[in-house]
């Protein structure tokens, strides 16, 4: 029995680790981190190539010497967060299975786990945005909506970014000012994002991916919760009192390098589990977002007054 | 124990000792002076310190006076009752 939990712990750290790239609307940004070494703890390692430009050739000795420099950058991720759960053996049983380990972890990810995940990601974004003076105040307007949009999306591509590689991530209620609009509609089509290795069809603004975003997720600011403190026994986050509704993030895809690591699935079963006899289910996710600092001038970000 | 508030550019943290604070801080928090959430707490379970700042900030003036209860009835006295 103990080796089979552990086994199943293998493959939930696997499953789990996949469910967050494809559900979360930020997934896209983990496509990034391919580069990106891990292996283990909350340690990773982020390449960074870097050549020299171009010199005169000269006729009679040929090309100038060039440099390449590829070395690692170690990053710490900020994020560490866990919690663990118990299931009654007889819970189990009573409810069919439908309180199992898999259900359990399943759910909480979905619930819980990503929308975190997701709103980390974009405040950070935002907050970056702000920061650099790359942010505007703007009142969500059908009439103006589209202009807006344009007009932050062409200072981007002015900076040297293509069109075709931009992604504008875009909460709720801005997207259905956008997209709600018949005479806006004609400028939308649907089209294909790959993200997580599955495909999904999504509303495009001349060809650039728009991804619908819970406004909760959009923020400036997020309180997250220890957990253990009274009054956030509850966990998770909530978006802080003071931070701003994001209205939405225009970025390049490569910008975001989003990561997210399972480092822990322990899974005791009741034979195992020494203080009830009860399933006990340990959780714990490393995660984080980074953006290089020769990137953050690309990003453009709308927020409420 | 009064909560203190930090943050780190887009993260909200709320702790309720100077140890956990301290902690927050070797990671890069800084405290949040929040005035509009200072003010929500009621005057009468401000610490003197608390209300110190908060005569500074309403510009109330309680000079020479020696302990917590003559600063609270001199500020609600400026600001007629709470």
């Amino acid at each position: 029995m103990a080796i089979n939990t552990l086994e199943y712990a293998k493959l939930f750290q696997t499953e789990l680790d996949k469910q967050v790239t494809q559900q979360a609307t930020s997934g896209w940004m983990e496509a990034n981190a391919g580069q990106v070494k891990y292996s283990g703890g909350d340690e990773i390692k982020i390449p960074d190539l870097v050549v020299q430009g171009l010199g005169d050739y000269d006729r009679d000795n040929g090309f100038v010497q060039g440099s390449v420099t590829f070395k690692y950058q170690t990053h710490k991720m900020t994020q560490d967060r866990g919690r663990t759960f118990q299931l009654d053996a007889m819970d189990v049983d009573e409810t069919n299975f439908g309180a199992s380990a898999a259900n359990v972890m399943s759910e909480f990810q979905r619930l819980q786990v990503i929308p975190e995940i997701d709103a980390y990601r974009y405040s950070f974004l935002a907050a970056k945005a702000v920061a650099k003076g790359n942010s505007e105040s703007y009142a969500v307007s059908p009439d103006t909506i589209l202009a807006k949009l344009y007009e932050h999306i062409f200072e981007v591509a002015d900076k040297g970014v293509d069109l075709e590689q931009l992604v504008i991530s875009i909460a709720y209620p801005a997207y259905g000012a956008l997209t709600g609009n018949s005479v806006l509609q004609k400028r939308i089509d649907v089209g294909d994002f790959a993200q997580g290795g599955i495909n999904l069809r999504i509303k495009m603004l001349d060809g650039i991916p728009l991804i619908p975003v819970t406004s909760n997720r959009m923020k400036s600011a997020i309180l997250l919760n220890d957990g253990s403190t009274a009054g956030q026994e509850v966990g998770g986050f909530k978006p802080d009192a003071l931070a701003k509704d994001v209205h939405w993030i225009i970025t390049p895809r490569t910008t975001p390098i989003g990561i997210s690591k399972t480092d822990k699935v322990r899974i005791f079963d009741p034979n195992t589990n020494q203080k009830a006899d009860a399933w006990k289910l340990d959780y714990r996710k490393y995660h984080d977002i980074i953006i290089p600092d020769n990137k953050v001038d690309s990003i453009r970000v709308a927020v409420n007054g | 124990m009064a909560e203190i508030k930090l943050k780190r550019l887009n993260v909200v943290k709320v702790v309720d000792s100077e140890d956990k604070a301290e902690a927050l801080k070797s990671k890069g928090f800084e405290v949040v002076k929040d005035a509009e959430e200072k003010t929500e707490k009621p005057l009468s379970k401000m610490t003197e310190a608390e209300l110190d700042a908060y005569a500074a900030e309403k510009g109330i003036d309680l000079t020479d006076l020696k302990n917590k209860t003559e600063k609270l009835k001199k500020i609600k006295e400026v600001e007629g009752g709470e």
